[in-house]
């Protein structure tokens, strides 16, 4: 298991910074459609969610990738996809248990987490400690921890 | 981009690259709007009336604090003028991902409709179903349609009833209050606008600009003021000197025990998390929990307002109007000030049962402050008149007039004017300001290395340069309690910020010029549309003999203050 960016979405504020020093550090621009990490609120009942790749041990859009454009990258651990031969088919966002990746809005191709080649800024912003870097291996228990309560939120409503 | 709401129709205006570099953006793009166009109101609650939403530079982008929107308009609360607000949240950066600067809305729907603004694409969608739904109902309504990540600006039942203080609100949490905005769209048959863009948002030298919001978020994160802001919120201002806050219509005043307790059991009992605005490091917004639900938007001046201020201590009945105000679309510090008038003169003996069409109306009686609000919003059995404003109400009924805590026909904020030199002469200075949080200053002025004397000779100069500070921030979206209030921002910040985003603006004099064009545009606006003359304070903020014994104790030149604020509300008046 290698680093990578843990999420308590408790802490999460909404404040999209994650988002926009993404974008701004891999595009150039501030965009949240550009960006690797995405925010998805329901402010009704006060809950916010980052969403980012967690590179999984055995990554199921690697698997499903038809032209073998997700790899993961030695140094960081990172899975990532490879522009030249991603055809933008959507496979991997549908296998992601985590709906990670997102697609490019000019270049329509799959876009995920680099990890920013070992440091990521989107954890270095974040000043409510909704994002660390590290070897999270609950991930996916937390994930479903809270999706249990985001349900149990939404069914009081 | 303009909407005109009569034809139902929209198009896009190129704002000419002259107006970017003498007003920057925001709140100077709004003055220089209305004085260009407009200049003059037509009638004080004229659906024809335009209003001008407005971001900077800086909006939708990393620059710390960079989430607030300016809005301006023909003001239809209590006195009828130029009018403009900052409103946080996140609603001003979607505007800018569409692809706008300014989004100026006019004329009138004939029936209820919400716009739904998706990049340049503008929808006039049918408002009927969503009419007499609350914000929240509202909010999800319209993000179910349009999308989860689409931000809204609506109102609730209040505004579309015509409530002169209705405000108008982002998400669930961010208000833009004060100036009756609500009314204006209700007037309007708006409802909402719903915005959602993906546009870029360029940055001429993106490198340094990164660099520099690293740096300066850092700095600001690190600072001990951010610590005690994400601890408490604004709620940190209580208790460390006395924050001097007004009870039960400012009969009385705050101490230090009182404010520490009253603190304390809200972070202990009631606070649950944090919310942000857009690209904030520091997370002042509260997420308070009651009875197993979960709502934001809980801050000092609301929660005072709807809590001593009318006699109420027990935060769960704060709690429970508080979220009632929001949920109707009610400017809280507005509905307080009406609230605090009702009972100081059913207490009084000023009004009676009949004219007040209540049973009874003492202090802290939560079931009155309920009435009260039903009738408001049902415009029925006295509500007709309540809706008006405290001050409004006090002229039609022709009694209380005397005890209607306003400054220039604005609703005083919860802040007693009494317990600081700084905040009274900020009210003279400033008379449409709007911020409670005026004497509870730490900044410099702008472009100033050095913090500036302190001294009582330097007092205006100092008041003077945190007001243009603040107007800077307004100008670039950025958070004026940030810039001017706690100082964490900079005007060489901006300056640094404002050069690598757009490349052209940037000089320190450029920006203190535009400052200076934004003060004299709005000035021209004031004197243009004053409807009435400029009313000074209550006499009762000089008069309270029981008060000013205890004053003398806190404020260290009483007959100072007192003789230099009658003075300046004399250069207001000229």
């Amino acid at each position: 298991m290698t680093d990578a960016i843990s999420i308590l979405p408790d802490l999460c504020t909404g404040c999209q910074s994650c988002e926009m020093v993404c974008s701004l550090s891999h595009e150039g621009v501030s965009s949240p459609a550009f960006s690797r990490i995405q925010i998805k609120k329901w402010p009704e009942i006060c809950v916010c969610m980052p969403i980012v790749c967690q590179h999984c041990q055995d990554p199921p859009c690697m698997k499903i990738c038809p032209t073998g454009a997700r790899k993961r990258v030695a140094k960081t651990g990172a899975v990532i996809t490879d522009a030249n031969w991603c055809v933008g088919c959507k496979s991997c966002i549908y296998a992601c248990p985590y709906g990670a990746p997102v697609i490019h809005p000019d270049t329509k191709r799959s876009i995920t987490c680099d990890l920013c080649d070992g440091k990521p800024l989107c954890t270095e912003v974040c000043t409510a400690g909704a994002l660390s870097y590290c070897d999270d291996k609950f991930a996916i228990e937390k994930k479903m921890v809270f999706a249990q309560k985001i349900a149990s939120l939404l069914r009081l409503k | 981009m303009c909407i005109d709401l009569s034809l139902q129709r929209s198009w896009t205006e190129e704002i000419p690259i002259d107006d970017l570099e003498l007003y920057l953006g925001g709140r100077g793009l709004n003055g220089n709007y209305f004085l260009e166009k407009i200049s003059k109101l037509t009638a004080a609650s004229s659906s024809e009336n335009p209003i001008s939403l407005s971001v900077g530079p800086l909006s939708g982008s990393l620059a710390p604090c960079s989430g607030w929107t300016s809005i301006a308009a023909f003001s239809v609360s209590n006195a009828p003028r130029y009018a403009q607000v900052s409103m946080p949240g996140h609603w001003g950066p979607q505007l800018k991902f569409s692809g706008f600067d300014q989004l100026i809305i006019q004329g009138k729907s004939e029936r209820p409709i919400y716009i739904a603004i998706d990049g340049e694409k503008v929808r006039f969608k049918d408002g009927r179903p969503l009419w007499g739904k609350n914000i929240e109902e509202t909010l999800v309504g319209i993000q179910e349609e349009e999308g989860r990540n689409t931000e809204i600006l609506s109102i609730g039942p209040a505004g579309e009833r015509l409530v002169r203080f209705a405000n108008v609100t982002n998400g669930l949490s961010w208000t833009a209050d004060h100036i009756g905005l609500g009314c204006t769209f209700g007037s309007k048959n708006l409802k909402a606008i719903a915005t959602h863009g993906d546009k870029p948002v360029t940055l001429r030298e993106f490198d340094r600009f990164l660099k520099l919001c690293l740096v300066l978020r850092e700095r600001i994160h690190r600072d001990q003021k951010s610590a005690w802001l994400e601890g408490a919120g604004s709620f940190f201002f209580l208790g460390q000197n006395g924050g001097g806050l007004g009870i039960k219509n400012y009969t009385e005043s705050s101490r230090v025990d009182l404010e520490e307790r009253w603190k304390a059991e809200y972070l202990k009992e009631y606070l649950y998390g944090c919310e942000g605005c857009f690209s904030c490091p520091i997370h002042c917004g509260r997420i308070s929990r009651m009875n197993g639900s979960y709502f934001g938007g809980v801050h000092l001046e609301s929660a005072w307002s709807l809590g001593p201020r009318i006699g109420i201590f027990d935060w769960e009945k704060t709690l429970k109007i508080l979220r009632i105000c929001q949920m109707q679309g009610l400017d809280p510090s507005s509905l307080g000030s009406i609230v605090s008038w009702l009972m100081d003169c059913y207490e009084k003996r000023i009004l009676s049962v009949r004219e007040l069409g209540l049973t009874e109306c003492p202090w802290g009686n939560e079931e009155a402050v309920l009435r009260i609000i039903e009738r408001i919003i049902d415009g029925k059995a006295g509500g007709e008149i309540l809706r008006e404003g405290s001050l409004d109400a006090a002229r039609a009924l022709g009694m209380g007039l005397e005890l209607v805590p306003h400054f220039c026909g604005m609703d005083l904020p919860v802040r007693d004017p009494r317990f600081s030199v700084e905040y009274a002469l900020g009210r003279a200075l400033f008379p449409g300001e709007w911020d409670y949080l005026q004497s509870f200053t730490s900044g410099t002025p702008p472009f100033s290395s050095t913090p500036s004397g302190f001294g009582e000779n330097k007092i205006v100069e100092k008041i003077s340069g945190l007001e243009k500070l603040r107007i800077l921030a307004e100008m670039n979206s950025l958070c004026p309690l940030v810039v001017a209030r706690l100082a964490l921002i900079s005007g060489f910040d901006i300056r640094e910020l404002v050069l690598a985003a757009t490349g052209t603006i940037g000089d320190t004099q450029a920006l203190m010029a535009a400052v200076y064009r934004t003060i004299q545009a709005e000035k021209t606006l004031l004197e243009e549309n004053q409807a009435g003359e400029l009313d000074p304070f209550p006499a009762r903020f000089f008069e309270n003999a029981a008060e000013k014994s205890y004053l003398q104790k806190r404020i260290k030149d009483y007959d100072l203050y007192k003789e230099s604020h009658l003075l300046l509300k004399d250069k207001v008046k000229q």
